[in-house]
């Protein structure tokens, strides 16, 4: 299978998890 | 927090099924794989367009009645707009890399879009260099509104110049593809309202 494909795999989890960190973090803040 | 996980949990098997499992037409040019790209590169440009449109609201919404509520959701609505844009644009650009022949060919729409993303990460740059806080968030609003500008041109830069996008190749997908890719896009737009809803608590 094309690499990309699991390029684009990755980077969705990551935008994914980095956003979901940032709230994690701002509900643990408050 | 908990129903957030739980969507997260959903939206990224979702995700890994349709990359592993995902339907592609029969091509032999190219590596039709990456036709796979599509059921991650949609729901991310969907959720970027619809991020962008509540900032342009909820900009208006602070203009007209000055509720700090109101800038916390359009400031993180552009947050998470630049993340999925940027998502949208990587991903796009592993995909033209493939059908196109390189990763960047200064499409319509490859350089509508980039320009979008560059004017909401001005809009986070220019919220944070103004150190009056009331100040701050009216500045930013009208940039908010301003900004907004981008994405119309962005969405109809495939229809209305000679694009690449969508046209090349222009392959029909299967039923079972628009409902992967609809199921994708739901989840998705799900987890991007759970977010924002956490962000801007």
């Amino acid at each position: 299978m094309y690499w990309g494909v699991y390029v684009s795999l990755a980077i969705y989890i990551a935008i994914i998890a980095i956003a979901s960190f940032i709230a994690l973090r701002r509900s643990k803040h408050e | 927090m908990k129903k957030l996980f739980m969507l997260i949990i959903v939206n990224v098997a979702l995700a890994v099924y349709s990359v592993l499992f995902g339907w592609y037409p029969q091509i032999s040019l190219f590596d039709a794989t990456c036709y796979r790209i599509l059921y991650l590169h949609v729901p991310m440009a969907w959720n970027m367009y619809f991020a962008f449109t509540l900032t342009l609201i909820f900009s208006i919404a602070y203009l007209l009645k000055e509720n700090e509520k109101y800038d916390k959701i359009a400031f993180c609505s552009a947050v998470l707009g630049i993340l999925y844009g940027f998502g949208a644009i990587t991903s796009g650009m592993l995909w033209a890399n493939e059908v196109w022949g390189s990763y960047w060919n200064w499409d319509p729409r490859q350089t509508a879009t980039l320009m979008a993303l560059l004017a909401y990460i001005g809009y986070i740059a220019l919220r944070e260099s103004i150190p009056d806080v009331e100040r701050s968030r009216t500045i930013s609003a009208v940039f908010g509104v301003s900004a907004y500008v981008t994405i119309p041109i962005s969405y109809l830069s495939a229809v209305a110049f000679r694009s690449l996008h969508e046209q090349l190749p222009h392959q029909p997908l299967s039923f079972e593809s628009y409902v992967l890719l609809a199921l994708n896009v739901v989840t998705s737009f799900a987890v991007f309202i759970a977010l924002l809803k956490e962000f801007s608590r």
